[in-house]
């Protein structure tokens, strides 16, 4: 995310922090995204809604193209056959690791003054932008029930392990497996310190710019919830209320790769250090890397040839679809009625990490801006909002007078 | 919401392009893009920065009337 890009006819966010003295002391973020977007699937078939929702939310477009079709499915009473659902979990897996790589090789090492990864970043979209066509030969695969399956099993495995190649080179350069240092923190903190890849020089610079700890705060991460209280707040008379500023039960929570992997012994450990500053939050991401790299595994074991178009049986009429995307926690909820969507609402990650109340403010405010000497305390703010991966530009203001 | 709005190519200088939407003109990299772009082209932009995608015109004018119709926006739009 680009500093200073809010607004535009996405709408963006706009982050305003004061500083007096050494402290951050206030901070104020507001969104001006159209969480309303979603309502003009409202009066369309349902067939054409899923048609037009990739081409509204191009961003993390396959997250929410899943999420949309689980809602359908769920409510006109459609079970997808295990396959179908291997195959869209593939295809999520695959779009949270380019974005991941986004992160990783290219907004982060710019953050810190770092060399960019761009070459590899570009070979990974590229092979990472065939695999829908090597499962789906139709292409059109958001059909509701699925779509024509016909795994190309030798050329994914392939892929796959052209995909660990660049991932490994990346993060360890030439050092072998066994140097991997995602596992422990004695192998982490040896590649903090020797490593040349780009990712171990990016973690290096931010340690050395004294930002480990940077935005370290009190937000907990989204717990297992409960799945139709949330639908039923997101259906409510203020459901887009809602989804612009989410809660559960009054407490406002962060999601994302952090979230997911609060409990990982490096992360676990790394907070125990550092708490849930940037160094905990940029190692979740690469630690998560590895994890998208195994669910790629774990979905193409389950993959298999099927001819799509499963029948509908008695739905109840409304639906709830949840994706864990790139950024996180990635809700859907719909209604449909006669074959017509009748309501809809998305609840996107950004809208909990980048709440009024949320992880982005808590870290920030009471941070002492001194220690972070290096980089200007602008710097400092961008890092952390960059790692908080917001799906649209941010512009900052930062009142030191 | 990820919401994507299709830019317009105004310009082309090597690796990077000047684009337009809803009247707004932005310069963008095409570094990461794997299609040839010539003035005239739509395309998906990531963090306002990078064309991420090259679409078909019928596409980007599908979208640009969904988001006229959410907005009520009728003009100053690339397409």
């Amino acid at each position: 995310m680009t500093d200073g890009a809010a607004g535009g006819v996405e709408g963006g966010l706009n982050i305003r922090v004061v500083v007096r003295g050494d402290v951050i002391t206030a901070v104020d973020v507001r969104s001006s995204r159209p969480v309303k977007l979603c309502a003009v699937l409202v009066g369309r078939d349902v067939d054409a809604a899923m048609v037009l929702l990739p081409r509204l939310f191009g961003v993390c477009r396959i997250a929410q193209t899943v999420a949309g079709l689980a809602a359908v499915e769920a409510a006109l009473g459609v079970v997808l056959p295990p396959p179908q659902l291997a195959a869209r979990r593939f295809l999520v897996a695959a779009e949270s690791l380019e974005q991941t790589a986004w992160r990783l090789l290219l907004d982060w090492p710019c953050c810190v003054g770092a060399s960019p990864a761009l070459d590899t970043l570009k070979r990974l979209r590229q092979l990472l932008s065939i695999l829908p066509r090597k499962l789906f030969p139709d292409l059109a695969w958001n059909h509701i029930g699925g779509a024509r399956l016909a795994p190309a099993r030798a050329d994914l495995a392939a892929m796959l392990d052209q995909l660990q190649h660049e991932i490994h080179q990346v993060v360890c350069g030439d050092a072998t497996r066994s140097d991997w240092p995602l596992t422990d923190r004695r192998s982490f903190e040896r590649w903090l310190r020797h490593g040349s890849t780009s990712a171990a020089l990016t973690l290096r610079c931010l340690c050395e710019q004294g930002l480990a700890d940077f935005g370290r705060g009190t937000v907990e991460p989204l717990p297992a919830f409960d799945l139709a209280a949330l639908e039923r707040r997101m259906a409510a008379a203020d459901g887009y209320a809602f989804c612009a500023r989410p809660d559960l039960d009054g407490a406002v929570h962060e999601t994302g790769a952090l979230a997911r992997l609060w409990r990982h012994p490096l992360i676990a450990d790394l907070r125990a250090d550092h708490g849930n500053g940037l160094l905990a939050r940029w190692m979740a991401r690469w630690v998560e890397m590895d994890g998208l790299l195994a669910e790629l595994h774990a979905q193409f074991a389950l993959l298999e040839a099927h001819p799509g178009a499963s029948m509908a049986q008695n739905g109840t009429g409304t639906g709830f679809g949840l994706v864990e995307s790139a950024r996180g926690c990635l809700c859907h909820r719909v209604a449909v009625a006669a074959g017509w969507v009748s309501d809809y609402k998305i609840l996107a990650p950004t809208e909990w990490n980048f709440h009024p109340e949320g992880p982005l403010t808590r870290g920030l405010l009471g941070a002492r801006v001194a220690e972070a000497a290096a980089p200007p305390v602008r710097r400092a703010v961008a890092l952390l909002a960059t790692a908080l991966d917001p799906c649209v530009g941010f512009e900052l203001v930062v009142d030191e007078s | 919401m990820c919401i994507a709005i299709p830019a317009q190519v105004v310009e082309v200088h090597g690796t990077s392009a000047v684009v337009e939407r809803y009247g707004e003109r932005l310069e963008v990299s095409l570094l990461l893009l794997q299609d040839e772009v010539a003035v005239g082209d739509f395309l998906i932009l990531q963090a306002r920065a990078f064309a991420v995608e090259k679409i078909a015109p019928e596409e980007a004018t599908e979208i640009y009337r969904l988001f006229d119709e959410f907005v009520g926006a009728t003009s100053d739009k690339a397409a």
